[in-house]
Parts: structure tokens; C-alpha cells; sequence
């Protein structure tokens, strides 16, 4: 039925549903094996953004500040920048690469972030480790304009500008996964594998669930390496998962060194991943194993339990980061959710040009669905005040308190999930995501039916 | 009595400064004025003088004053054994001490800040 | 030498100053660390922001008004729902935060009219509060956006609304602690003395410092309803907006933190004569010593032994049973600043337990004066403690249990260490009789996790469980 587009009528917002740029482009660089970003700014820009990691993943991710104090804001910042290299390389050894992310002060004062590189290459890197490779690289994201979604694009396409190399053919795809949990690393990994295909991801965070080991040697890390990424240039393809996480560094590839981009729809979703995987398929010329058809099935057997018994008619608000709010509402509507409120939490008007929004629309036969874009939570919790109905809410943990006090059940996707336990380790994305996802909303309806004594009894058996 | 005469103003002095906030106000024109009222107030109870309040600040003096006589007085069982003269002999002297480490030659820089 | 260069450190010497180990005979006249100066970069640093110390610490509990943080949406993003500080207005402060969202095109031009009318938006939303506290941050200081004048218009423009305005964008200082300064020193300028509350008791009190986490005000706030006391501003956990205008009717000022809020008292002090009165409130001497204090100062003193002697008789029993199993077990305290010497007498005394290692993110020399007076010799005493320092210490001192942060925690758990959040607290409240139970609880709990001993398993060896 008809799909509205609306934009958040106020200027300022309330309950901001996401974060700035210079969070994004921190997540993404996590990723990098011996890498330690430099984010040149305020303190809290650091400090509050490795918390929000810890907070999702319980672990701590080594992320340094130029620490600007007044005097930089007066008289500039690099010397701040060069200070901050230097300690960073001199005490950690395994160290070889900074990404120097501005924020919303250094930008508006200024600094000259490549000269400032250029400056410590020559001095400070040149004099004092000859020998040593530290490679620093310009990221700017400046948090007045776009959110943490373009923050991850900048700095994907940031790291590949600076490390993509020409070198021999290597056989093997570039996967850019864009913001997503190590679980749908290990899930599209999991998939590559039954493909028999060999893959370079961006970035590979399996190794953020670290293991307490006997010997106390564990700390969660990213695995992606700066090989990795200087051999993006010689793979088949780029396949990017997300469209506005990290599409641009597929193009950047294409562009400069002929490496074929395909921007794929977000593997949510039963279609969404038949799409990803026959993509790959047809790159690589492997052939699709009976393996994956029957994890498709099972994927489609535990939402057939589910779909008609207890998800149609249910009405279901989605906010997060854009294609995965995209990808669950094509996922709900797979399995007779009704996607009837979509919010994105930025001014970026190609969300609301997506193609895939088509498609949304085409499909939703019996429902009108709202767009809100430049939202923040309050949009959500306003038209709940309002009388907008809602059996479901998928969404990060800051919307938790919509859930408890309008006693609307809530699954917790996307980033941040900091109220519930393990969440980053499961997949939202493949045949396994689908199961994961249909059967924790179902999980989440059921608890909320005992809850309220709404026909709890017809889980007798069911 | 002599010889433990700075034994035990060592004993009060270090007390006091592991036990107490007062005499750590963060500007030394504060500290003064606590440690003077304080202590002066400690030795009028520990010398059964009367003390009088003139203002809230006094008071406050007081209150603090008082349970740091009732602690010291069952800490340190050999205050009841002095005489008032020596009371008030000791605990001037680790007024002293308090004022010299805390205020004199404390290396706090933040202490002679003129504003808080 | 007092002052010990880490390994970590050879190469940024001037971390020396910054980490002492007390030895005996020595005397805080004599070594006194530098505390309370510029971060060096790059360093791993556990500080925070300016701007945070003014919202997050302490703007941020004030319950009953709103939060509008002029800058672009990560400010206000990143300081919410990163607290557990609870109040009896369903917990509003925790659930709501604003920000103007500046863009580029304000940056460019100014962001005043778009504060002007993000601020009229949300009094609109929030139809019933009529208080809002704003923030200035690093991109509005900037540009040098005056919230103060568009402050001024809007209560001009809209009937009965009162706005608080704060000037401490996050490059200002060293550290959260300048936030916690301006804060402070402005409120007492602009609000202090504009409010007059209703009151019902002769002994009334401020309590200032205390933010109500998990609880910790409402522990406060029963005591001295149980003493009869009235509690005129709590500065500013379970705070009142305009409860905290009035604080210059209390006779008396109960400090708790003194780092974030002892400017106010010592202004209170100065323009009303209201005395300052700092108290521990973790751990039973010390909290008993608080309430005898403020018994003694209104003349009360049976009223404060009364309830001393309830809560010791509740809970005395349940702490002496921590206490056996907590003996001889080793901490390490890696907080804001003064958690270091509010605790580390009281793990000492009252629990017979070892504070081998101290570490503050903002203290400042005087919270080293108290912390070097209450610790023990051989204790290290750290300012600005940073990641590579921590694991040097800890291989040293060999900790059973570190009071710290959630991240750093999240990390020392791979080296089988169990933490306990020392800011935000693991299962409070902790202050007051109940709390000190609560924290020796936990304690117990987490030391003794049988957990660790199948950490140091390895299931490759022989004879794994001999």
C-alpha cells in the first residue's frame, strides 16, 4: 500500500538515535590488526566512543586521543598530532598503523591533517625508526555533518586511498561488510567457506570475541592487516554489503585500480542473501553447494513455524543504521511482519532514494508504511504517545526505554546493545541470521504474551 | 612525661592526618582556619574549657573538634594520664606540624590559588 | 626514589612525577606527585572531557530539567545512558538528553538561532518542565556562540522557563575536572539565591557532591530524615532544579566529593557563612563518624546515635561475615580522583584488606594529599594512570581485584582479575551502612568467582584436576 516519506519536522533533536562521525570511523579502523587510531580532538571524543564499544562488546578496544586542550584550539593542533605519534610509536612496538581521525574541533580550527603527516614521515619516522614501517593515515570526519554511518564510509575509503596497492592477481574477493557485528563476520565467513571461495574482509572482527586464556594472552583485537588491505587492489571484485557503509571504497577500487564493484542489498533476509551468495557465485564461477540449499531451508523452515502463526499482522517499527534498517524491514516482510514505521537517524537524502525502498513498497500489499529520515528517538516515542500502534520494535539499546515504559516488546539489532547479553555474537545477516532473528522476535513476543497473560497459554503447543 | 613528649605528638599528628578532611580544604587560608578553630576546640574539650559558639562556623568547629577528642581519648588511653598544661603542649605542637606540612611547605601549588 | 619511571614510560619521562610509592617516613610535604596537568597525547589516557565533567558528572543528574547540548549530536549522544544515577521523578534524567545538532552551514554562520529554536522545540515537547540546563561544547565555543544571550531571549519570549548555561567546552582543561569547576562556580553566580524553598525543619542541610547512583542519595537523604533534618539542595543526585537555587538557606553543607563540587561549598561559605562539612560516606566508621558530626553540629546527637546504633545492629553482623573472607585480599582503586582516598582507609580498616595500587583520571594535588595520607607505604599512587602503566602494575602488585571502569575491567578480566565498576558501582547503592555490605558483597563475590581457578585451566596439560 502507500509508503510515506517524512522528515523530522524540529531542527534540533531529542533522543538521538545516532552517533557522530568520528564513532564510525573508529569502529571501522578496530578492525585493523597493530592498529591504533589517533583521534585528534577533545578527549571525550575518545574516551566516550571506547566506552560505547565496551559497553556493546565487553571488551576494550586501544583507541588514542591528541588530548586538544585550550591552547591548541588557540594556536592549532599539530603539535598535538606529532606529540601523539611519537608516544604511540615509541611505546608500542608492534604498532604500524595510525589512522588520524579528526572530530568537529579540529576541523573547524583547521589543522592541516596531511601536512601534519607529511611532517612526522620526514622527522620524527624518518630519524628515529628508519627501519620501521608506521603508516599514518588522514581520516577526516568531522562530526557536524553526517553521523557515525558516513564515518565508517570515510574511513573504509580513507584506508584503501592510503594502503591499496597494484600487485599480482591474488584470486580472492574483497568483502566490505560495512557496520556490522563479528557474528555476521563469522556468519558471511561461514559462507565464503561453503563456497570454497577465499575473501579479504573489511574488517574482520571475529577476533573481538577474545577468549580468557590459561596463559592471560588474549585481548580482542581486529585480524584485518594492512596487507590485506594494500591487496585489495588485485582481487576479482568488491562486493559491498552495505550501501552506505563502505560502497564508496568499493568505487574507489574500481576506480583506480579496475577492480569490479558490486554493491550488494544487505544479505538480510532469505532473497537478500540468495542475491549475495549467487553475486559471488557468478564472480568466482564457484558453484553453489546443496549445503547452503539446505541451511536456506532450514533458515525458511523455522520462519514457516513462525509466519503465519504469530508474526502477521504484527506491527513492527525499525531504526538503526540505514541498510540495516532497509534489510529488516525486507526481512519482516518475508515472514508477515509489518514494517510499518522506518526511521533513520541522519539528513542524508539517499536513504530516501533507495532503490530498495521500491521494492519495500511493492511488497507491503496490505499496510501503509511511515519513513521518517533525520530522525531521532523522540519521532518513535511521539507517535507511540500518539496512538501509533506497535507489536515489535527492532532497534539499538539508547531506544530501551521506549520498550519498558510503553511496554512494547523490543529485539535489540544493530549497534549499540549494551542492555542485553552476547548479542554482537550472532549474525542478523544470512540464512543463520534469518533463524537468529525470527526466532528471538518470537522469543520476545512470547515472553511479552506470559508477561501480559495475552494468550499465553496457546505456547502450550503450538 | 618528656620523653614521650614527641612520641606523642608524632601519634596525634599522623591520627589526625590519616583520619581527617578538614585540614586538607583546598586553599591554605581555609586549612588555617580549620586547623586553628579545630584543634583549639579539641584542646578546650580535652581541658574541660567551656567553648563558646558565635557564629556557624564556630559550631562547626565544634562538631568537628568533638568527635576528634572522643576518638583521640580512645585511641590514645595515655591522653587521660596528662596534665592540662601538656595537652595543650602537644597539641599546639602538632598544630604546628599540621600548618608546616599542610600549608607552609606543601607542595600543592593549587593551595595559594586566590580563587576557588 | 619516591617517584618511579615505569618500563612503559622510558620514553615520555615526564611520567615520573606522576607515579609515586610511598615509602616509610616520608611525608606528603616532601613528594606530592604533579597531578591535575596537560594529557600527553597519544598516551592511552583514561580521561574524559571538559564538557562531560559539567553534564555527565553532574548537570546530568538534576531531574527535573531539560539537557540541550549545543554542538553536533555526538556530545549529547555519547553522555546518555552512560550512567546509573536514579531519581524519584522516574528516573527523567535518564531517559532524555537534546542537542541542537549543528551542522556545517552553523558552523559557518553561528549556531544561535538554531539553539533559539531547538531550545523553544523542546520546552514545547516537554510541556511540564519549565528548567533546562545548556551546554556549550567544542564546536559552538568554536565558532563563539553566545548561549548565554539566547538563554536570556527565550525566558524573555516564554513564561516561567529558567535556563542554566554552561561554558565548558571539552578542550577546556586537562580533564573532566574544569566541567565540574564551571559548573560549580556558575551555578552559585547565576542560581544560587534565587529560589526560596519552604522549609519545615531548624536543621537543614545541603548535601553536595553526592549524584544518587544507584541509589547512594536516597541512603543520604533517609538518614537525615530520620534525623529530622531537612535536605534543602542535593547538588545534585535525586536533584531539583530549583531545590539547588536555594541552597543558600541551609545551615549546613555535607560534602562528598569534594573534587566535583567542594568549589560551591567553599562559595557558599564565602557569600553566606554556610559552613563546609567534607564526610567519607563509604565504610561504617566513616559514615558513622559523618552522621555523629552533622548530630553534634545541630545539637541532635542522641537522634545521630540512634540511627548509628539501628544500622550497626542491621548490618554489622553482615559485614563481619565479609570481612573474614575478605582479609589479606589485595585492590587496586583506578577511579576519577577521590573514590582513592574515600575508600582506601576503609578496605584497610574496616576489612582488612591491601590497597596495593592507586591510579586517578582528574584528581588534583589535594586528592593526593588525602590519598598519600590514608595509604599505606609501598602502595603506588598514580596520576593519570594509562593502559601500558596499568599492566606493568598490575604484573607487579598482583591484584585480586581492581575498582575500576567497565572497559578497563573488560580488559583485565583476560588477565583473570576481577573488576568492580568503581564509578558507576556493580550492585549498589554502596554508600551509608547497607552500601559497605553491598560493596564487601560484591567484593566477595568477585573474588572468590570459581570462575578464575577454571581460567587458569589448560585442558591440554595432564592431571588438570588434581
Amino acid at each position: 500500500m502507500a509508503l510515506s516519506i517524512n522528515k523530522k519536522k524540529r531542527a534540533g533533536i531529542i533522543n538521538p538515535m545516532y552517533n557522530c562521525q568520528p564513532c564510525g570511523a573508529q569502529y571501522a579502523c578496530i578492525g585493523i590488526k597493530d592498529c591504533i587510531s589517533l583521534v585528534h580532538g577533545g578527549q571525550g571524543c575518545c574516551t566516550f566512543v571506547r566506552l560505547l564499544f565496551a559497553m556493546h562488546f565487553k571488551e576494550n578496544f586501544d583507541i588514542a586521543s591528541s588530548s586538544l586542550h585550550e591552547d591548541a584550539a588557540v594556536f592549532g593542533g599539530m603539535r598535538r598530532i606529532e606529540e601523539g605519534v611519537e608516544t604511540l610509536v615509541r611505546r608500542h612496538p608492534d604498532l604500524r598503523l595510525i589512522p588520524i581521525i579528526t572530530t568537529c574541533s579540529t576541523e573547524t580550527i583547521g589543522d592541516d591533517i596531511e601536512g601534519a603527516i607529511r611532517d612526522i614521515n620526514k622527522k620524527f619516522l624518518k630519524k628515529e625508526f628508519p627501519d620501521r614501517e608506521v603508516i599514518l593515515v588522514p581520516v577526516h570526519t568531522p562530526s557536524y555533518s553526517g553521523s557515525h554511518v558516513k564515518g565508517y564510509d570515510t574511513a573504509i575509503t580513507a584506508l584503501l586511498t592510503k594502503l591499496a596497492k597494484k600487485d599480482k592477481p591474488n584470486n580472492k574477493i574483497n568483502i566490505i561488510t560495512g557496520w556490522v557485528n563479528p557474528g555476521d563476520v563469522n556468519e558471511i565467513k561461514h559462507i565464503l567457506k561453503e563456497l570454497d571461495v577465499e575473501a579479504i574482509i573489511l574488517m574482520d572482527m571475529e577476533d573481538f570475541d577474545a577468549p580468557i586464556m590459561p596463559d592471560k594472552s588474549s585481548l580482542a583485537s581486529g585480524n584485518t592487516t594492512i596487507e590485506d588491505i594494500r591487496d585489495t587492489a588485485n582481487s576479482i571484485a568488491t562486493i559491498a554489503l552495505s550501501r552506505y557503509e563502505g560502497a564508496n571504497g568499493a568505487y574507489y577500487l574500481e576506480d583506480n585500480f579496475g577492480v569490479p564493484a558490486v554493491v550488494c542489498n544487505t544479505p538480510i533476509g532469505i532473497k537478500n542473501t540468495d542475491l549475495f551468495i549467487k553475486t559471488i557465485s557468478r564472480i568466482t564461477n564457484k558453484p553453489i553447494p546443496e549445503s547452503l540449499v539446505r541451511e536456506r531451508g532450514k533458515a525458511i523452515d523455522a520462519m514457516v513455524d513462525l509466519a503465519h502463526m504469530f508474526f502477521a499482522d504484527k506491527r513492527v517499527a525499525i531504526y538503526g543504521n540505514p541498510d540495516l534498517v532497509i534489510g529488516l524491514a525486507q526481512f519482516c516482510l518475508e515472514c508477515e511482519l509489518q514494517p510499518v514505521l522506518l526511521l533513520f537517524g541522519d539528513d542524508d537524502r539517499s536513504y530516501i532514494q533507495d532503490p530498495r525502498l521500491k521494492e519495500i513498497e511493492k511488497e507491503a500489499t496490505d499496510f501503509d508504511i511511515e519513513i521518517v529520515w533525520n530522525a531521532d528517538l523522540w519521532e518513535l516515542e511521539k507517535r507511540i504517545k500518539d496512538g501509533l500502534k506497535l507489536d515489535l520494535i527492532l532497534g539499538h539499546s539508547k531506544g530501551r526505554y521506549i520498550s519498558i515504559d510503553y511496554n512494547i516488546p523490543m529485539v535489540r539489532v544493530g549497534f549499540p546493545s549494551f542492555d542485553r547479553a552476547g548479542l554482537w555474537r550472532h549474525p542478523v545477516i544470512g540464512y543463520n541470521g534469518a533463524i537468529w532473528l525470527a526466532e528471538t522476535i518470537a522469543n520476545t513476543i512470547f515472553e511479552d504474551m506470559e508477561k501480559k497473560k495475552d494468550r499465553e497459554w496457546i505456547l502450550n503447543v503450538w | 612525661m618528656n620523653e614521650n613528649k614527641s612520641k606523642y605528638i608524632d601519634e596525634l599528628y599522623s591520627y589526625i592526618q590519616a583520619r581527617y578532611l578538614w585540614q586538607f580544604f583546598p586553599r591554605e587560608w581555609d586549612r588555617e582556619a580549620n586547623i586553628n578553630g579545630i584543634i583549639s576546640d579539641i584542646i578546650n574539650i580535652l581541658t574541660d574549657n567551656p567553648i563558646n559558639f558565635n557564629d556557624p562556623i564556630e559550631k562547626y568547629f565544634y562538631a568537628e573538634a568533638k568527635v576528634v577528642a572522643e576518638e583521640l581519648k580512645e585511641k590514645f588511653k595515655w591522653i587521660n594520664e596528662l596534665e592540662k598544661q601538656e595537652i595543650i603542649d602537644i597539641l599546639n605542637k602538632v598544630k604546628e606540624k599540621l600548618i608546616e606540612v599542610l600549608i607552609e611547605e606543601s607542595q600543592n601549588p593549587e593551595l595559594k590559588k586566590k580563587s576557588y | 626514589m619516591p617517584f618511579e619511571l615505569l618500563k612503559c614510560d622510558q620514553v615520555i619521562r615526564e611520567r615520573m612525577r606522576h607515579c609515586y610509592v610511598k615509602a616509610p617516613n616520608e611525608d606528603i610535604h616532601k613528594y606530592l606527585p604533579v597531578a591535575n596537568v596537560a594529557t600527553i597525547p597519544g598516551s592511552l589516557s583514561e580521561r574524559g572531557c571538559s564538557y562531560c565533567g559539567a553534564k555527565l558528572v553532574i548537570g546530568g543528574a538534576i531531574k527535573d530539567c531539560i539537557q540541550m547540548i549545543h554542538g553536533p549530536v555526538g556530545c549529547a549522544y555519547n553522555t546518555w545512558h552512560t550512567k546509573r544515577y536514579i531519581s524519584d521523578n522516574d528516573d527523567f534524567e535518564l531517559k532524555h538528553v537534546c542537542s541542537t545538532d549543528m551542522k556545517e552551514s552553523h558552523i559557518v554562520f553561528g549556531g544561535m538561532p538554531r539553539l533559539k529554536k531547538s531550545i523553544i522545540e523542546a520546552f514545547k515537547e516537554y510541556p511540564n518542565i519549565k528548567r533546562m540546563i545548556v551546554y556549550i561544547t567544542c564546536g559552538s565555543a568554536l565558532i563563539g556562540d553566545d548561549i548565554e544571550a539566547v538563554a536570556k531571549e527565550v525566558e524573555e519570549e516564554l513564561d516561567d522557563v529558567d535556563i542554566f548555561c554552561v561554558s565548558c567546552p571539552g578542550f577546556a582543561g586537562v580533564s573532566q575536572s574544569l566541567g565540574h569547576h564551571e559548573f560549580n562556580m556558575e551555578w552559585m553566580k547565576h542560581k544560587v539565591g534565587t529560589y526560596e524553598p519552604e522549609i519545615w525543619s531548624e536543621y537543614t542541610v545541603n548535601i553536595i557532591g553526592e549524584y544518587n547512583i544507584q541509589g547512594d542519595g536516597f541512603l543520604m537523604e533517609d538518614y537525615m530524615k530520620r534525623m529530622g533534618i531537612q535536605v534543602i539542595g542535593h547538588f545534585t543526585g535525586n536533584g531539583s532544579y530549583d531545590l539547588l537555587r536555594a541552597m543558600h538557606r541551609a545551615k549546613l553543607n555535607v560534602v562528598i566529593c569534594s573534587r566535583s563540587a567542594g568549589y560551591i561549598a567553599n562559595e557558599l561559605k564565602k557569600r553566606y557563612g554556610i559552613p563546609r562539612l567534607d564526610i567519607d560516606s563509604w565504610g561504617f566508621n566513616y559514615i558513622a563518624e559523618g552522621i555523629r558530626k552533622i548530630g553534634i553540629f545541630f545539637g541532635i546527637e542522641d537522634r545521630a546515635e540512634k540511627l548509628i546504633q539501628e544500622e550497626m545492629e542491621k548490618w554489622k553482623p553482615k559485614l563481619d561475615w565479609y570481612r573474614e573472607r575478605l582479609k589479606g585480599k589485595k585492590i587496586c582503586i583506578w577511579t576519577g580522583g577521590p573514590r582513592l582516598w574515600h575508600w582506601v582507609k576503609a578496605f584497610e580498616d574496616e576489612l582488612g584488606m591491601k590497597v596495593v595500587a592507586m591510579s586517578c583520571k582528574f584528581g588534583h594535588p589535594d586528592d593526593f594529599e588525602k590519598a598519600i595520607s590514608r595509604g599505606s607505604t609501598g602502595t603506588i599512587y598514580i596520576d593519570d594512570g594509562n593502559e601500558l602503566e596499568f599492566f606493568e602494575i598490575i604484573e607487579r602488585v598482583k591484584p585480586d581485584l581492581i575498582y575500576t571502569g567497565p572497559r578497563v575491567g573488560d580488559l583485565v578480566k583476560k588477565l583473570h582479575i576481577s573488576y568492580l565498576d568503581g564509578h558507576g558501582e556493580h550492585n549498589g547503592p554502596y554508600m551509608g551502612f547497607e552500601g559497605f555490605v553491598n560493596m564487601a558483597r560484591d567484593m566477595y563475590n568477585a573474588i572468590y568467582s570459581k570462575l578464575w581457578k577454571l581460567a587458569k585451566i589448560d585442558i591440554r596439560k595432564e592431571d588438570i584436576y588434581e
